[in-house]
């Protein structure tokens, strides 16, 4: 208690005369005694309650006493709303393995409790996840989907000093613009704009090598009118001027997410603006109602269509009226039928789980979240050999900032200066297969994430992206 | 009668005093555990929700004009706040305060002039259709407004002095910013209170009561409401700005129609026929609604329920229901006469007109 | 050339839907001087009930032509019977209330409904894609217009012919008028105001449920729908009149054509141009086009 007094009080002198009353007060009133306490030389910590620090104590020497109760796992997902075809897979993938967990014994004999909120609107999100951190002091958190709501609450975990798995909400703007040097924050699933280049490569190989597309297309395309819609508009079409300059980027059209049920006007707009091509961003249910009435329109007859998220949802959300040889993307991370369930296993066994325990199979959302609730487990477990005794945040993050994995999906590698997770992309032809009643990729495309994503000597992605020189094909 | 008026003014001033000193207290009850930072959080939420639907209730409560657009003089603040820096750089909060006020004086004179020509129905409809125009434009102008992901908003100086430096936000909010947030909704109470007890106060009672005799007693009755709009608007547009900060974020949300659709919830909730009302139906809208949807993600229809129960049966709103248990307590089993209980003749029973107050 | 057939279609279809929606608003209005906030929520009630039937008894269930009649029906008296319940226990207690209350009561019962569906239905949205895709597509030049839109645009003419009829041309229709006219004359000449104030405003829910049941196989139902299209509903009441039937079309008409060439030409403003449409309308002439 005092120790953070003399805290507070020390910095509001060194904010000057004018700080000091006020800067006083913040001490006296401000900072629960929960912080961490550093020096250069030792770092220990003030554990849960008020105990002394011994001050002999340095890292990894003597056991420490594992805190008592389970490990309070907060996750936020859209549980309802047209979101949750993206949310609920992922909360599936979290539960799957707390379950798994669980079952074995936990995480250093402490078991998972998970603590379940409905992401929403930014404002309200925001005020959950603070409910979350200040009220049921959760020690870890997961989840979100939309990347409106990254940038909203990274900032916020940053400033309570929350470790958080990102699952989604992956735009490129949270580790560039939001929160430009993380330590609490990391993500795990692809970052945006390798989805909008792996969009851009998959037309090159799947339609351009092969004759569908002319060497000057002309490109139009749809978006739901936020960050993410956004995104993919900027990059896919920067991306194709690159790799064929005598494309033409058309008038795109920008309908607000999930408040259009009717594409009608959108769709007639589209084809008569006759492209070659047309880049499609819509998911969830906007993707399913836009793509119904796009075959009723011929929209599919008259163009090649290039999306980013045609099975990203759960795989059955789109039907095998879906038509056929056209490009379909899974947010470039993972489909289910890849790796293959025979050379990979791992990909063979979790995907009959998730099947077997929640009736569908895996989206990238629910193998991201599955991945990602082991990898915060093997960090925590590392560090914990390293420091003898459960570890905290400041002794999970270092482990977890090097931290490379495989899961279902593949290898998977966390990058130290953003902590953004990278594993291999994924697109592929849309089709079906006698197996399954609904849509499927026929052909799965892999990239090497190294193709298309910013090396890290990058501070942003649109700086890689336009040192790209004319004619690059990556 | 003066002196029976004067004390009652006297014993108000000083429930609102004690009311402010529990809320200045509220940081100490953190510090020592009494409640949690969160219960703070919220109630930091509440207070800006409260000045704003002491705003929207000048028009409501005292003009008995319902608008369906508050929510656009809220976000018009907010998104001041959010923006102007990247024009001015970072200044003081008081700047951005100011600038927020000028800019939701602007939009609420400008709508306001529209606006006030109607009345009953025709009013709310058309404040509805004026803040969606607002809600529309700042979705679609992504490039300036960020669109539906909104614009982050990082703590600001306050009265000059950095504290957002030396500071983590948490710390920040709930100190410092608190006791500011406080100072000004304390200032706006105090405002407001002078606004409504005014010979204008009166004057607006007067037109709601009754618009041909208003009229006919020298009441300019649209100069006035003119007046009342822009006082609501640019008070609710300061409780946007307080909201930025608060909030690290604002988005489109803040400016659609079922935003102020919430800050008619508090209005009714509290019971706007008191000045009070919006106060106390802001504290317990903004955590009934937090806890309702930690709890139970059905939180519209415990929300859509209780506004139902509140109309049919406690029509006055929650001050009213505790201010007859109060008459009734003091007066024993005595029967009040009518013209002391607090539910006046407007609300059971106004005739539908014909013409449904259009302009005449 | 043929594109522009298809904007016009586009136009028609969109027009339908929000005739549909704003017919019922107003004859609500018209005779009871409420403005029913929940009336979007009843047109979803009609999506979600027919794309529930659709999806758990299977399109197979119904044979031939029943499959386009059968399930919105369904939608459409299950919207009945929820009006049925709701104008005698929410709103008849309120019309002696001033309009604030009447309104919130109906805010109150779109926040219930909200989540009613959310319990029922689930959070996915219901997808269902039989009628739709049966119907097959027309040509139009080189392009095509699927079948199933002309169902909807022709839905909304013979609504509106029937609407005409029921008003102009029966006794029935007469008395509705009078009502809306003069409340307090019509009951001294012996109309049962109570029981009509019922059957217009279970009228006035059925159609929204009827334009829910038939768009929801060419859409989806889902979570929000209600209240995106009472909003547009609203757009269209307000430059048409309110309690207008002439002022509805026309005023769906002017907004579907808004909406198809804002789409076309200005994608970014599209939204706006619809409210500050409406804005301009009621500031030159308050009670719209067609208002009394």
């Amino acid at each position: 208690m005092s120790g953070t007094d003399r805290r507070g009080f020390l910095k509001a002198v060194g904010a000057g005369v004018g700080g000091l009353i006020v800067g006083g007060l913040a001490g006296y009133f401000g900072a629960p005694p929960k912080e961490v306490v550093k020096t250069e030389t030792v770092t220990t910590t003030v554990g849960g309650a008020a105990q002394t620090v011994t001050k002999t104590v340095t890292v990894g020497q003597t056991a420490r006493p594992t805190p008592s109760g389970p490990i309070k796992l907060g996750l936020q997902v859209f549980f309802t709303g047209p979101g949750a075809l993206l949310g609920l897979p992922a909360a599936y993938g979290t539960r799957m393995a707390v379950k798994e967990i669980n079952d074995a014994g936990g995480i250093l004999a402490r078991k998972i409790e998970l603590l379940e909120r409905d992401e929403g609107p930014s404002d309200a999100t925001l005020r959950e996840f603070r409910k979350l951190v200040l009220e049921d002091k959760i020690d870890y958190y997961t989840g979100l989907i939309s990347s409106g709501n990254t940038p909203t609450v990274g900032p916020e975990a940053e400033e309570n000093k929350v470790l958080t798995l990102f699952v989604d909400g992956c735009t490129d703007i949270l580790f560039e613009r939001a929160i430009p040097n993380p330590h609490y924050v990391f993500r795990i699933t692809n970052i945006q704009s390798s989805d909008a280049i792996t969009a851009a490569v998959g037309t090159m190989k799947l339609l351009f090598d092969r004759g569908l597309i002319p060497e000057n297309p002309k490109i139009t395309g749809i978006h739901p009118d936020y960050a993410y819609g956004r995104l993919i508009y900027d990059f896919y079409n920067t991306a194709m001027k690159k790799m064929l300059p005598d494309a033409e980027i058309l008038d795109q059209q920008f309908p607000g997410l999930f408040k259009v049920t009717d594409f009608s006007a959108q769709i007639t707009s589209m084809i008569q603006q006759r492209p070659d091509l047309a880049i499609v961003s819509l998911w969830g249910g906007d993707y399913v109602n836009w793509y119904k009435q796009a075959i009723g329109f011929g929209l599919f007859d008259k163009m090649k269509v290039v999306t980013t998220l045609t099975f990203g949802g759960s795989p059955q959300a789109v039907g095998k009226d879906h038509p056929a040889g056209h490009v379909g993307g899974v947010h470039a991370n993972y489909w289910f039928t890849n790796p293959d369930w025979t050379l990979w296993p791992l990909n063979g066994k979790f995907v009959k789980k998730f099947k077997d325990m929640w009736g569908e199979y895996p989206s990238f959302e629910g193998e991201g979240a599955y991945t990602g609730a082991y990898m915060l487990k093997g960090a925590i477990e590392t560090a914990a050999q390293e420091v003898g005794g459960y570890p905290d945040e400041e002794e999970i993050i270092p482990i977890l900032e090097q931290w490379s994995t495989y899961g279902p999906a593949g290898y998977i590698q966390v990058r130290k200066k953003n902590h953004q997770c990278y594993k291999n992309a994924v697109i592929g032809v849309t089709g079906t297969s006698p197996e399954y009643d609904f849509a499927v990729m026929s052909e799965v495309l892999v990239l090497p994430i190294e193709r298309v994503s910013a090396p890290a000597e990058y501070d942003t992605s649109k700086q890689w992206l336009e040192s790209w020189p004319v004619g690059f094909k990556p | 009668m003066t002196s029976h008026a004067s004390r009652q003014v006297r014993n108000k001033i000083i429930g609102y005093l004690i009311f402010l000193l529990v809320l200045a207290l509220i940081p100490l009850f953190t510090r020592i555990g009494l409640v949690t930072e969160f219960v703070q959080n919220l109630l930091m939420y509440s207070i800006i929700f409260a000045i704003a639907g002491l705003a929207f209730n000048i028009l409501l409560g005292y003009s008995g004009l319902l608008s369906f657009g508050h929510a656009a003089y809220f976000a018009v603040g907010a998104y001041t706040v959010a923006l102007a820096p990247q024009f001015i750089g970072n200044t003081s909060f008081e700047v951005l305060i100011l600038l927020a006020l000028v800019a939701s004086a602007i939009v609420s004179m400008a709508f306001g002039y529209i606006a006030v020509r109607l009345t009953r129905i025709f009013f709310a409809i058309m404040t509805l259709a004026l803040t969606q125009l607002v809600w529309a434009l700042i979705l679609k102008l992504y490039w300036y407004t960020g669109g539906s992901d909104g614009v982050n908003v990082r703590a600001k100086p306050l009265l000059g002095i950095p504290f957002n430096e030396f500071m983590s936000r948490p710390e920040y909010l709930n100190t410092v910013f608190y006791y500011y947030l406080l100072g000004i909704f304390a200032i706006s109470l105090f405002i407001i209170w002078l606004i409504v007890n005014s010979p204008f106060g009166r004057a607006l009672l007067a037109t709601r009561e009754n618009e041909t005799r208003a009229e006919f007693v020298g009441i300019r009755v649209r100069l006035y409401r003119w007046y009342a709009f822009i006082i609501s608007g640019v008070f609710t547009g300061l409780a946007g700005a307080l909201f930025a900060v608060l909030n690290g974020h604002v988005t489109p949300e803040q400016a659609d129609w079922i935003f102020s659709g919430d800050i008619v919830f508090v209005a009714v909730l509290g019971g706007f026929r008191f000045f009070e009302g919006p106060i106390l139906g802001s504290i317990i809208f903004t955590f009934v609604r937090q806890y309702a949807m930690g709890y139970a993600i059905f939180w519209r229809l415990i929300l859509g329920s209780v506004l139902i129960v509140l109309i049919l049966a406690f029509p006055s709103g929650i001050m009213g229901a505790l201010n007859s248990i109060a008459n009734r307590i003091r007066a024993g089993s005595r029967v009040l006469p009518a013209a002391t209980t607090p539910t006046p003749t407007a609300i059971t029973d106004i005739k539908h007109h014909q013409d449904g107050g259009r302009e005449k | 050339m043929s594109i522009y057939i298809i904007f016009a279609l586009n136009a028609l279809l969109f027009a339908s839907v929000l005739f549909l929606l704003t017919a019922g608003l107003n004859i609500i209005y018209g005779v009871m001087r409420i403005i029913n906030l929940a009336h979007g929520n009843l047109y979803a009630l009609g999506a979600y009930v027919t794309a529930w039937v659709l999806l758990t008894v299977g399109y197979q269930a119904f044979p031939g032509p029943l499959l386009y009649i059968v399930p919105p029906i369904i939608g459409v008296l299950v919207v009945g019977l929820g009006a049925l319940i709701m104008e005698p226990t929410l709103l008849r207690p309120m019309y002696k209330r001033i309009e604030e209350f009447q309104l919130l009561i109906t805010f109150g019962v779109l926040l219930i409904l909200e989540d009613l569906f959310l319990l029922i239905f689930g959070p996915y949205p219901l997808s269902v894609r039989e009628p739709y895709t049966f119907l097959g597509v027309s040509k139009i030049g080189d392009l095509s217009y699927p079948n199933y839109n002309f169902l909807v645009i022709a839905l909304g003419f013979i609504v509106a012919f029937a609407l005409w009829f029921l008003l102009y041309k029966t006794k029935f229709g007469i008395i509705l008028r009078a009502t809306s006219l003069d409340r307090e004359m019509a009951a001294a000449m012996g109309v049962n105001v109570k029981s009509l104030f019922t059957v217009s405003f279970v009228i006035g829910a059925m159609i929204a449920g009827l334009a829910g049941g038939f768009i929801v196989t060419k859409d989806t139902a889902v979570l929000g729908m209600g209240i995106e299209a009472l909003v547009l509903a609203f757009v269209v009441m307000v430059i048409g009149g309110l309690g207008s039937m002439k002022g509805a079309f026309v005023g769906a008409l002017i907004v579907g054509a808004l909406r198809q060439i804002g789409t076309a030409y200005f994608p970014e403003i599209e939204l706006a141009i619809l409210w500050l449409i409406a804005a301009v309308v009621l500031t030159i002439k308050p009670q719209g086009l067609f208002g009394r």
